[in-house]
């Protein structure tokens, strides 16, 4: 369970979090939907404790980020890039990781496995393509099987086959139970998988609902989501 | 502890960190040989490398990858990471700066010295967050300032007082701890 209450954030001049407050539940796949600089980088981040917010709250599980004893037991976060330094292993990357959380080592060759990472595992993240930096990092959020999973644009730098895989890991996620948020601006690849949407906009949220409610009216989400941010001009 | 052991594991398996090491036994070994006699002076030339350590340790964290995240991600009460950072830098350093010691023929104070100069480069770069503009005013201080003015203040010279380093990673560990929770995430 997540629950963003009224957060706001100001970065210089511009407001770039205004009144943001969503939910998203556990069994259930969210997407938090937007054009780029919408906010949703920014919101995420404030969730995971890794920036402050001017004003409101983001919990985990009842409970803020920075208080979780072991957070990465609860809530697991795919960021871009793998956030491993270029001159380790993806295996002791992995380790150092399962140790500050109290999670067994032997967790990172399971979870290299599920991301199909074995045998890359002892090479450098340095030498790793931009998707399998991708799959480090989602290994890295699996590593304490969190009853959250946090993803920021989940399918970015993947190939036809790993969106996929990633469509039906999420999926998959959620039927276990789990609370799954995912942050896209690729309205059409996701259609498919989310059961809630969130649709943020220059750091408000336009509308939020079941993907039936936010589609109602609409032949697509997209078309649905171009309708929502288009009084506010277009993105590009 | 486990996010000692987390920060540990980090920098046991961070190759840059044992070429400087070598590398600094090396030149200090060496130099050691051709003055001849005991005593610090081969540090002062090769204290650069415990500085470079320093920096090294806390500065690849905000390199490419940006590893501070996922340490973030991990531990993310600030402080007692900060904490567990600079206990697991002291440990890694403690053989390094026993070694250069005796290399040199000199005594306990010497080590604490170097300990302390390794400190004081990563609090100095948890503020500054990236490595080459934290190492190039270490750099002035140790090199230039320290033999130009010749202070007592001055934390760069190994023959002098143990305590000046000391007060100095002490003071720019306060600084980042007081700096380091209060800003967002690299």
């Amino acid at each position: 369970m997540i629950t963003i209450d009224r957060l706001s954030k100001t970065k210089g001049k511009s407001r770039i979090l205004d009144d943001v407050s969503f939910e998203a539940r556990p069994g259930r796949v969210t997407g938090f939907l937007g054009p780029n600089g919408a906010g949703k980088t920014s919101t995420l981040r404030v969730l995971l404790g890794l920036d402050r917010p001017d004003a409101g709250t983001a919990l985990v599980c009842g409970t803020r980020y920075r208080d979780l004893p072991r957070p990465l037991t609860r809530i697991g976060a795919l960021l871009d890039g793998s956030g491993a330094h270029r001159a380790r292993s993806a295996r002791a990357h992995l380790r150092w990781v399962a140790a500050s959380n109290g999670i067994p080592a032997t967790r990172a060759d399971e979870v290299l496995e599920t991301v199909g990472l074995t045998a890359d595992a002892r090479k450098r993240a340095g030498r790793y393509s931009l998707g399998m930096s991708r799959r480090l990092g989602l290994a890295a959020a699996l590593l304490g099987n969190p009853e959250v999973l946090v993803l920021d644009e989940p399918i970015n730098g993947l190939d036809p086959s790993g969106i996929r895989w990633m469509r039906s890991f999420l999926r998959d996620s959620a039927a276990e139970g789990r609370t799954v948020l995912l942050s896209s601006h690729l309205m059409g690849e996701l259609a498919e998988t989310v059961d809630d949407v969130v649709v943020i906009d220059k750091g408000r949220i336009v509308t939020s609902g079941s993907l039936a409610e936010v589609t109602d009216g609409h032949r697509t989400l997209e078309d649905a989501f171009f309708a929502l941010t288009a009084e506010s001009g277009a993105s590009w | 502890m486990r996010s000692v052991r987390a920060e540990l594991l980090k920098l046991a398996t961070l190759p840059s960190l044992r070429r400087t090491a070598l590398l600094t036994m090396t030149a200090t070994g060496l130099l050691r040989w051709a003055v001849g006699s005991d005593g610090p002076l081969p540090l002062t030339y090769t204290q650069a490398g415990f500085l470079i350590a320093g920096v090294l340790a806390v500065g690849s964290e905000f390199e490419a990858g940006a590893q501070i995240r996922a340490t973030l991600l991990a531990l993310p009460r600030r402080l007692p990471l900060l904490a567990a950072k600079a206990v697991a830098l002291g440990l890694m350093t403690l053989p390094a700066a026993v070694s250069a010691a005796l290399l040199c023929g000199a005594g306990m104070r010497v080590t604490g010295y170097l300990m302390a100069t390794t400190l004081l480069a990563g609090a100095v770069t948890a503020v500054v967050r990236h490595p080459v503009t934290s190492l190039l005013p270490l750099l002035l201080v140790y090199y230039v300032a320290t033999p130009l003015l010749r202070k007592d203040w001055l934390p760069g010279d190994p023959a002098g007082a143990g305590t000046t380093a000391a007060v100095w990673a002490l003071a720019a560990a306060v600084v980042a701890a007081v700096v380091f929770p209060r800003r967002d995430a690299a």
